[in-house]
């Protein structure tokens, strides 16, 4: 089995910033963590290695610095990480990261399994596994919860819809996304980090991969960011005095929708 | 507005020093936090109220901490997350035996019950050590631990209750004064609070509000951290004693089937706190989140527990401990200006110490005869010096480097 896990870089923190010109996240000098998503996806690579053997294989697309994401993949259990990373990508879209993605694995060869994160925290797009499942012609399994069977030609997992969960068998190769409720994250330990940091990380640039270049980037990508507004946030909070007060209240608000 | 004694810093030495001035005086008290009570450095301790100390004034404000939580758990009717599991201190190398039976006599002679334990009673009480490397063991049963943020918010709801003004989500932009004497704060909200006397208890950024108008003080915010392991109730119970390992430079703490792992490095980390944002969580205190640290220091632990590589680790937390360069606190009052106190430098023993410092700093402010000797923290017995300076901060870093004690 060839499995392919892909991971995306994001803020730790809620405090973020907006590039005002380019619409995107700013990331110099922020606190960046794996998407938590990705590593349930990780966990899951695992547990069908532990059955059918093979190799897992951790990629992200990211500056030079999203190393540590691959690395946290190999403590969960990757065998190694790929970091693809060129200026040239700066400013992608979902579409136009997909087809980064996509010459990857045409790169590494045919994945019998790509594992995704059902969305990444930040963007909340859910839109990178099902892309790349376009962009291959392969067949996709979006909010995956359980894997239900297992064999040498085909998956069967258990998967979220709008309307409950059907349980739909596919053979490889696919694309799965996969949610939290898909398996517990195990504790790291001191040997797993020492591994992860020990490894070598392979780098792969748009040359290498034989990328369009007006496919990628921000002037590559469809998505148009016309405009990004941040909600305001207030934290007014009113302690009453008694409890009388709350009818007054209720009917000062009812007065003022009419 | 108006307040007699203003207390800048909801952390555990201002919320521990409102308490104790309330308990002593009518004055009108208004503590000011600019996030929420406890959620700062408070919130990051690894909750040791160890007794044994090597000097009788320290062992004497842990009493204090002792009595306070004792008089809050039944003010709220709420153990606040407090456990006497007791202590075991524990050497491997004659070097350090002198020091625990420096410790144990210090502890005899305050009264503390002490007892030595042969390496299977200590395996006993801590199924997980490698008793067979230990050569002396001192066991002190009363120790316990406490959750250091249902403490701090019971010292600041207590001292709600006898009157003192909590604002919160509130900061205070300067220290105001005429003449060499105290006058009162300017909020971040613009507004003016007038006051005779401030109690300047903020921590990582104690000295952003003094230095240089009114005087350096001698602490600076030094990297600590810890570890909790994953849950294995079996060797890690949750009613054995925490355990200090002085040659480890480390130390252990149950943690609900859990064990709390805390490292000091061989080169502590310090900050230049001018430089600091306004909350600790957006500072990046460990990018490797701590395991560059403990694969350093995992050598030495190892002694004491041969599977610490293999140990899945559950949560790492990382937060400052202010640090002098002499590791004594700073309590009491600045020369340079009449009615300017300062409660700071908790050399990791804020959540120890809370009611020893908070009932000094009040006894000062009061001009009461003080149950320690308060020359002991001076808060400005260091001369010239620049608190954000490379070479000031790394005699701070290194005061924490060599602490051996819990």
């Amino acid at each position: 089995m060839f499995q392919i896990v892909f991971i995306k870089q994001v803020p730790s923190s809620t405090k973020i910033k907006l590039d005002p010109v380019s619409h995107t996240l700013v990331r110099s000098g922020v606190k960046m963590q794996a998407n938590p998503y990705d590593l349930h996806a990780v966990m899951a690579a695992v547990e069908v290695k532990k059955q059918l053997g093979g190799k897992i294989v951790a990629v992200t697309m990211g500056p030079p610095s999203a190393d540590a994401v691959l690395r946290q993949a190999i403590m969960y259990g990757a065998d190694e990480g790929i970091l693809v990373s060129d200026v040239l990508f700066a400013g992608s879209d979902t579409w136009s990261t997909s087809y980064v993605l996509s010459k990857v694995i045409n790169h590494l060869g045919k994945g019998d399994i790509l594992w995704f994160g059902k969305q990444a925290i930040d963007g909340d797009t859910a839109q990178v596994g099902p892309g790349v499942a376009a962009q291959l012609s392969y067949p996709q399994l979006t909010e995956m919860t359980k894997i239900v069977d297992l064999d040498e030609v085909s998956i069967t997992v258990n998967k979220r819809t709008d309307f409950g969960y059907n349980i739909v068998k596919v053979p490889y190769p696919v694309v799965i996304t996969v949610c939290k409720e898909a398996n517990v994250l195990r504790s790291i330990a001191l040997n797993d980090w020492e591994r992860a940091t020990c490894s070598s990380i392979q780098m792969m640039n748009a040359s290498q991969l034989d990328v369009d270049v007006h496919k990628v980037g921000l002037k590559g990508s469809p998505t148009r960011v016309v405009g990004i507004a941040v909600p305001s946030v207030k934290n007014e909070t009113v302690w009453l005095d008694h409890p009388a007060r709350l009818g007054q209240i209720i009917k000062d608000l009812i007065d003022n929708e009419k | 507005m108006k307040s007699d004694i203003i207390i800048i810093g909801g952390g555990l030495l201002g919320c521990a020093t409102a308490y104790q001035l309330s308990k002593l005086t009518d004055a009108k008290i208004t503590l000011i936090e600019r996030k929420d009570i406890a959620s700062q450095a408070t919130a990051r301790a690894a909750c040791l109220l160890t007794k044994s100390r090597t000097k009788l004034a320290l062992m004497q404000m842990v009493q204090e901490t002792y009595n306070a939580i004792s008089e809050l758990q039944q003010i709220f009717n709420d153990d606040l997350g407090y456990s006497q599991v007791g202590s075991i201190t524990a050497v491997s190398s004659i070097d350090s035996h002198s020091a625990i039976e420096q410790l144990c006599h210090v502890a005899s002679e305050f009264g503390l019950e002490t007892q030595w334990l042969e390496s299977d009673e200590v395996a006993a009480k801590l199924p997980w050590i490698n008793a067979d490397t230990i050569t002396k063991a001192l066991y002190v049963p009363t120790d316990a631990y406490i959750d250091s943020a249902l403490l701090c918010n019971a010292y600041a709801n207590a001292a709600k209750l006898n009157g003192v003004s909590i604002m919160t989500r509130v900061g205070v932009e300067a220290i105001l004064s005429e003449a060499n004497k105290i006058t009162g704060v300017i909020l971040s909200t613009g507004e003016r609070i007038d006051a005779p006397i401030i109690i300047n208890a903020t921590g990582s950024w104690v000295n952003r509000l003094m230095h240089p108008k009114y005087g350096a003080l001698g602490t600076t915010p030094v990297r600590s951290h810890f570890w909790i392991s994953e849950s294995k109730p079996d060797i890690f119970p949750i009613n054995q004693p925490f355990a200090i390992l002085p040659d480890a430079k480390a130390f252990t703490r149950p943690d609900v089937g859990g064990l709390i792992i805390g490292i000091r490095e061989s080169k502590c980390i310090s900050y230049d706190s001018s430089q600091w944002p306004n909350d600790i969580e957006d500072v990046h205190f460990s990018p490797d989140n701590g395991w560059m640290t403990l694969s350093e220091n995992a050598a030495l632990f190892e002694k004491y527990y041969t599977d610490i590589r293999s140990l899945g680790m559950a949560h790492y937390v990382a937060g400052p401990s202010c640090y002098t360069p002499d590791s004594m606190f700073l309590i009491g009052a600045m020369e340079t200006t009449q009615g300017l106190y300062v409660a700071a430098g908790c050399c990791g023993g804020g959540v120890a110490m809370s009611g020893g410092i908070g009932k000094l700093m009040a006894e000062i402010v009061l001009g009461k005869e003080c149950f320690v000797d308060k020359n002991l923290f001076n808060p400005m017995r260091f001369k010239n010096i620049d608190p954000y300076s490379e070479n000031f901060r790394n005699q701070c870093a290194e005061a924490r480097s060599n602490k051996k004690g819990g």
